[in-house]
Formats: C-alpha cells, structure tokens, sequence
C-alpha cells in the first residue's frame, strides 16, 4: 500500500478515470456481497483472495447507424467490447501504479474447467450491485435507463472503495412494453426473439412474477463454440459425399471458419431482442447523435463525460 | 469410457442436467437489485446450477456432470439457426412465419432424389443455352402468374361446356397446389395421372409445378395394371384418374394400392366427390375441400424437374422416362414462338381426336400447351371460336402442323425427348426441308457415330434447349456427347435437313 488516501477521492478519480477512456458508467460493490450471491468457486476471492472492491465498468452499445443495419451486419458491428477491454485493463494497472492494491482485469471467459457455458465470474451480477445495469427480460441482458443496451468489464482490487447501491429502478419492462405485453402477452423482446426463446408472466404493474430464459435456444444464435464439433461430427458420419462436403464446406461453416481463422472476436452475435426494446434503442444517452444534444442541455452530471 | 460415464449414464442424467445447469433460467422477481439474499437462495435452483452444485445433488462426480452436460448440449444444439438472423434489420423483424429453413425447402423423398441425379447435362451445351439467353430463370407457373396479372379477365382455356380467364385459371391451380400440398405433396414427388387432354390436366399439371412437384401423363386408356406398374416405377407419391365412369373400380383399387406402398399416398379422381380413400380433383380445385392456401414451393428452380414423357417409341413398355425441366420446355416454347406471333388462338384440329393432338403425354402436345402459355393465348380444347384468328395445331408423329391464318402452315418437330427441334417452314409433306430451331442442331453421323458431309445420308441426331435434361434408368437414346439419336434417316445440306425415312436401327 502506497500513501493514505481519501477513498472517496479515490473512487471520484477512478472514475474520471474510466470516463475518460470511454466508459458510460462506472460503479463499486463490494466484493463481500458479490461474494455472498455467487455460487461456490465463482466469487471474486477465487480471482484474488484479498478482493475488497468489485468495480464494474459500462461502454454504451451500438451507434443509430448499426441498429438500422441488416442483421448480418449488426452480427459483425454491433458489440462493443473492444473498449471495455481498454479501459478496464487500464484502470487495473492505474489503481496499482498510483494507489499500490493489487487489482485484476476479470476476464470475461468460461470457466475452463466446465467447457463453454459456463462463466467463470458473472459481470452481470457484478453490474447489478454495482448498479451500472438491471436485469431486463431479454435473455438477462442488463440495461441502463439511459444508455440502454451496454457491455461491461469488472475489475476487482484490493483497494477498499465505498460501494454503489443497485439501481433504485428497474428500467425494464418499459411501460410500452407492459401495454404490448397486456395486450398480446408477449413484451416486444420475447415477441421478436428468432429462437422463441424469452417467456415471463408480469403482474398489472408490470413487476416480474417469473420470467423464463432458454439460454440453450439462445446459445445457438449467440455462441458458435459447438459448431466445430458438430461440423466433424457430421462430417464424420454422413453417408453422401455431398453432404459430408456441404458441411464442411457449405456458407454456414466457410463464414464461421473464416470468423475463427480471420480471429473475428464475434463468431455470432443476435441482436432482434434489443431491436425492439425501448430502452436499448431510444434511451436519452443511446443515439450518439442526440446524446451530444443531451450533454449540452443537462446539467453537469455523473455521465457528462462518457463516451460522447 | 470418460469419467466413468456410460451411454446409459447420459440417458439417465442428462436431461435431468441439462434442465438444472445454466440452459435455463427461471427468476422470479429482481431479488439482486434488491439484495434479498434469502428470495436469491430461494431460487438458486431455477436459476441454473454450476456443476458443483448439480453434482452434490444428483450424486454424480463432478466431471461426471461436466461431460454428460457438454454431451447433451452438444446433442441438442441445432446447427444453423444463426441463418435466420441473415435476411433481417432496417425495420424487418423475425417472425416464425416468415423463414423457411433452406434446407427445409429442399427437401425430397426418395423418387426426387434419384430424379434429380439422373439429371445429366454436358456443361458446354448448358453453358451455351444459358449465354444465347435460351435457358432462363422462368419458370412454368411464372407465366400463369403473368397473365393473370396481365390479362386476368382474357380467356386461357375453353372446351365444349366452359372457360377459364386467367384469372380464374391462376386461383384454380393455386388452390389445387395449396390441397396438395396440404395433403403432403412436396418438391420434386412425382405425380402420375391418366388424365384426358382438357382442362383438368392442363390444371392439375400447372399446380403440381406450383408444388415444386413433377407431373407423370400417361395416355388415359392405361389399364390398371399398367397405371400401378408406373406408379411403383416412378415411386410416385400421388395418382391422378379419370373420371369414375370411366374407371369404375381403379381409384378403390390404387387407394388399396397406396396403403401398402412405401411411396403413393395419395390417390385422387377426377370427381364431384370424395369417398374415404379417394379425394376428389374438382373439390379441391373448387376450394370446397378444407385447406389453407399453402403456397407455391419456395425456391423452386427453373432447372426443376418439371414434366416426365415417357421415351419415344416405348410407350408400350415400362421404360425410360425423359426427363424435362422448366427450362428445356420453355426454351422449346420460346423457339418457335416468333412463327406464330399475330395469332390470337391455339386449338387442337377438330377434325381430329384431341387426345392425340393436344396432351401433355406427348412431346408434341406439350409444346402446344407450353406456346400458349408463354405467349397468353387462348388454348382451345374444342372448335376455334374464331376460326380466322385462329392458328390451328395437329399433332402427329411428332410433328406439329400449324395452320397460320395470316400466313402458309408451319410444321414443327417435337418428340418425347426434344421439344420444337426443327421448324419446315417451306414445303409440307413429301420433299420438305427442315431447318433447327433457334439454339437447336443437326448433324448426319453413320452408323459408327461418325459425322458426315454435306448431301451425304446417315443418321439424323439433335441437340438443342428444348432437348429433355435427362433420363431415368434404362436405356436411352442420347450420344455420349449428348445430342438425340433420331430413328429418321436424313441429309443435310447446310442448316438445310431432308429426312428420308424412319431409321429402325437407330429406334430404342
Ligand atoms: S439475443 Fe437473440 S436469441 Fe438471444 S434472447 Fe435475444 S433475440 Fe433471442
Ligand atoms: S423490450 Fe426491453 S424494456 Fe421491453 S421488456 Fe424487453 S428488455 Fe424489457
């Protein structure tokens, strides 16, 4: 540990930090309740044991431009991790350089142990009680009332750091979404969803009696880790020329070899669910063209400078 | 065995895995946001379990549960549905409705596999059609489609007691291909049918194409016995007949028939009504049989198989059937069209017996049907309405003669396997000169196959567009280089070609 300092001086500077290179919002948990709501093995102490803070970092998602775009092209532009990666991974080596914690980018991977579903820490979770985000109805996709659908990146220390509460509000379902789901019983995100995958029961006021998420149904369109094997698989075991070169060979499996080859880091990407969500689409920080617009007519504030 | 896991092992537990691991997801309320620890816990399960945990509860090893897990996962996950994202954005947003699997359109059973392989086209002549603009991607139905946009109220088909607009032509074929495919029938079955030379065939043919399907005409004398060996030998999935008075007993008979065959399950009549097994072809055409309008066959090709003759000179025999696409029948049409242009009708001769002139179980009369309905003139099964606008075809010996009524006859040559060959403009009868038809050519060869000079008499062989794209199995008569034996003995001079007399050698 390096000199005293002022931990809510140090959580203002670390979060000028992040805003600077990028993020939308920033937030604290402590790591003793992340901790608490994680299952066994998966809590920040089995990155670093002596985890005090949990910080959760948010970049805003895809511009106006790439939500109009075809969805294959949405497919390929529409995630925007690449700046969590840099922010995050910055502010672990500034809170060691200036501060003296030891402190770790938390990777956002599987748990090599268990093979491809399986996290090895949830960001969500870290986000949710950091309050950087609440969880929607969409396939567990967190969103901020302003800046709708983001991407997250944790990084955990040492450092004590005075905690952020969760979100006092649940964005999600926005009252359109309620209106649509009282009439047809489906919000926008489970109606337009390609593999049917979203289901929930809200009450009147639009509180979420129990919602449903197919994750495995929605794994087919977001994650293409079983496509290898299965592509062998098949090929391995057809009986007709054709159809063993089809599919090793055919569209599907050239682009998705290509991806891998290329290193494309999104193999498959869907974003039909936040399409047509309100909050992921017209939030007031959402539209980069208006967000400027925003930020002028706002009183300084905790946002201003995001990633405008 | 990994992990000491066995086969049963993973039938024992993998569901029950699959259901308790992160696959799915069940929360009830926003316990997180709201830090209730104890609402969490209580719904920990339903949330989805690491390994560890569902592990501890079923008794399992760990990495027993990993490996079932990932098994089962990998055994549910659906290749390909990534491809459902390709076609949207900008505004247009999935609905279940809307896609088809690719591979779901395409398809087949059995008879539509070996159909289609029997495809055989040399790359050079396909090439070649395709550059002159003679093979196009029209297909049949598409001109249905035209017309009836075109020229909904103009009339398409007549015979002694009614007519049909376009219009109605259109919506009649439409709900026979949505009964039929509602019934089963799918891309590339085949459908074998007895049916006379009139409008029901001409319907019946034109909705089996919207199906994506292939239409089998056999003359409609073929007895039952010979009907059931053609049905076993094109392992058609659907029978069309006659009308019950004219064959009493073989509807009940081939519906017995299809419920031993792997293939035929379908068996309709040309009938008011319908009984157990039998449908009835004029209930489902009139859209009195219960069905939703199902759609034609998406991505249905022009290169299709489309229209099965039965080779020439075997119609005796269970033999080789020539296969033709849309295309080869298009093109055969298109060739020969530009004879005709200023008439407004095509009829059948009434002199002579219709069945002979204008049905679609000879080459010569389905090249009739497929001129008037490239071109959307009237196709008359009966007397022309008016004989001086009228263009008469008589079909025989695969050849057709046209009266023109601006303008001398025409004869054009049409077998089983090419459609519109030659044209004889000139001289009709003894001494007439022929010339191919546009895309299409001639040459003399000897015995040995080998090409002769000009004046010289040999063996007349045709290649051309309208020519069928292939043959089922048995033996054909096309050269290894893919031009048509013909059993006329001929010179050529030029483009010029005098057929002399049938040539029994070179007969299949
Ligand atoms: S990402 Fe796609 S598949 Fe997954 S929940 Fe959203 S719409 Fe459904
Ligand atoms: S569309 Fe968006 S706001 Fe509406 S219910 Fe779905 S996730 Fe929630």
């Amino acid at each position: 540990m390096t000199d005293a300092h002022d931990p809510a001086e140090a959580k203002g500077e670390l979060r000028d930090y992040a805003l600077k290179r990028g993020a939308a919002r920033f937030g604290i948990a402590d790591a003793a309740v992340v901790e608490k709501f994680t299952p066994a093995g998966h809590g920040p102490s089995a990155l670093l044991p002596g985890v005090k803070s949990v910080i959760s970092i948010a970049v805003s998602g895809p511009t106006q431009g790439t939500w109009r775009a075809p969805a294959k092209v949405m497919t390929s532009v529409g995630a925007n991790v690449g700046r969590i990666y840099r922010v995050a991974v910055g502010l672990s080596f500034h809170i060691e350089s200036r501060y003296g914690f030891r402190s770790i980018y938390c990777p956002p991977h599987v748990d090599p142990e268990f093979g491809a579903r399986l996290p090895l820490q949830s960001l969500k979770l870290h986000a949710e009680l950091a309050g950087t985000g609440a969880r929607s109805l969409a396939g567990d996709i967190l969103l901020d009332p302003e800046y709708g659908l983001v991407y997250y990146g944790s990084v955990f220390t040492e450092m004590p750091l005075p905690p952020d509460e969760p979100m006092a509000e649940n964005p999600c379902p926005a009252p359109s979404c309620l209106s649509v789901y009282k009439e047809t019983g489906q919000t926008p995100c489970q109606k337009f969803c390609p593999v049917q995958c979203l289901s929930a029961k809200l009450d009147d006021d639009g509180k979420v009696e129990e919602s449903r998420f197919d994750m495995y149904r929605c794994a087919e369109m977001c994650q293409q880790y079983e496509n290898m094997p299965t592509i062998m698989e098949k090929a391995i075991t057809a009986q007709d020329p054709l159809d063993r070169e089809e599919v090793l060979y055919g569209a599907e499996s050239q682009s998705f070899f290509y991806k891998a080859t290329a290193g494309v880091d999104t193999n498959a990407q869907c974003f039909e669910c936040m399409r047509v969500c309100p909050i992921a689409t017209q939030g007031t920080m959402v539209d980069p063209i208006k967000r400027a617009k925003t930020l002028r007519e706002l009183a300084a504030g905790e946002h201003l400078k995001g990633d405008a | 065995m990994p992990y000491g896991v066995s086969e049963q092992m993973i039938e024992t537990w993998g569901e029950m895995i699959f259901d308790l691991s992160l696959n799915i997801q069940i929360r009830r309320g926003d316990p997180i946001r709201h830090l209730d620890f104890d609402a969490w816990l209580g719904m920990r399960e339903d949330m989805g379990l690491t390994d560890p945990e569902i592990a501890s509860k079923l008794g399992l090893a760990t990495e027993q549960v990993t490996f079932i897990r990932n098994i089962t996962e990998r055994r549910r996950f659906r290749l390909n549905q990534y491809r459902k994202l390709y076609r949207l954005g900008g505004g247009l947003r999935y609905r279940e409705g809307r896609y088809q699997d690719p591979e779901e359109k395409f398809e087949m059973g059995d008879a539509a596999v070996l159909l289609r392989q029997a495809i055989n086209v040399p790359a050079q002549d396909a090439a070649r059609y395709i550059r002159d603009g003679l093979w196009t991607q029209a297909r049949i139905p598409d001109y249905l489609d035209e017309h009836a946009a075109a020229r909904a109220d103009a009339v398409a088909l007549t015979d002694q007691n009614k007519s049909l607009t376009w219009a109605e032509l259109h919506n009649r074929c439409h709900r026979l291909a949505a009964s039929l495919q509602s019934k089963g029938l799918r891309r590339g079955d085949i459908v074998v049918a007895n049916l006379p030379a009139g409008i029901n065939q001409v319907v019946a043919y034109l909705a089996i194409l919207i199906c994506g399907a292939v239409f089998l005409p056999l003359p409609p004398q073929t007895n039952g016995a010979m009907l059931a060996a053609w049905l076993k030998r094109a392992g058609a999935k659907a029978a069309i007949l006659g009308s019950a008075q004219d064959q009493p007993t073989l509807a009940g008979e081939l519906a017995s028939l299809a419920k031993q065959s792997g293939s035929l399950d379908l068996v309709i009549q040309d009938n008011e009504t319908r009984s157990d097994d039998v449908h009835s072809l004029i209930e489902m055409m009139d859209g009195h049989d219960d069905n939703p309008h199902t759609g034609g066959a998406a991505g249905l090709a022009a290169t299709d198989p489309a229209l099965l003759l039965i080779a020439d000179d075997n119609a005796d025999n269970l033999t080789t059937l020539a296969i033709h696409s849309h295309q080869s029948l298009v093109s055969g049409a298109a060739s020969v069209e530009a004879e005709i242009a200023g008439e407004t009708e095509i009829a059948g001769d009434p002199a002579r017996p219709l069945a002979s002139q204008l049905s679609l179980t000879t080459g010569a009369g389905s090249l009739v049907l497929h001129l008037a309905l490239r071109t959307g003139r009237t196709l008359q099964f009966s007397q022309p309405s008016r004989p001086d606008m009228a263009l008469v075809a008589t079909c025989a010996n695969h050849v057709i003669t046209i009266a023109r009524s601006g303008a001398g006859d025409i004869q054009i040559m049409s077998t089983n396997q090419i459609s519109a060959a030659m044209i004889n403009t000139g001289i009709i009868g003894d001494g007439a000169t022929w010339k191919p038809s546009i895309g299409s050519q001639a040459r003399i060869v000897n015995e040995y196959g080998t090409s002769l000079l000009d004046g010289q008499p040999g063996h007349l062989q045709l290649l051309g567009p309208g020519q069928c794209v292939g043959y089922t199995d048995g033996p054909t008569n096309r050269t290894i280089d893919g031009w048509l034996r013909t059993n006329h003995h001929a010179t050529m001079s030029g483009t010029d070609i005098q057929k002399m007399n049938d040539s029994p050698k070179t007969k299949v």
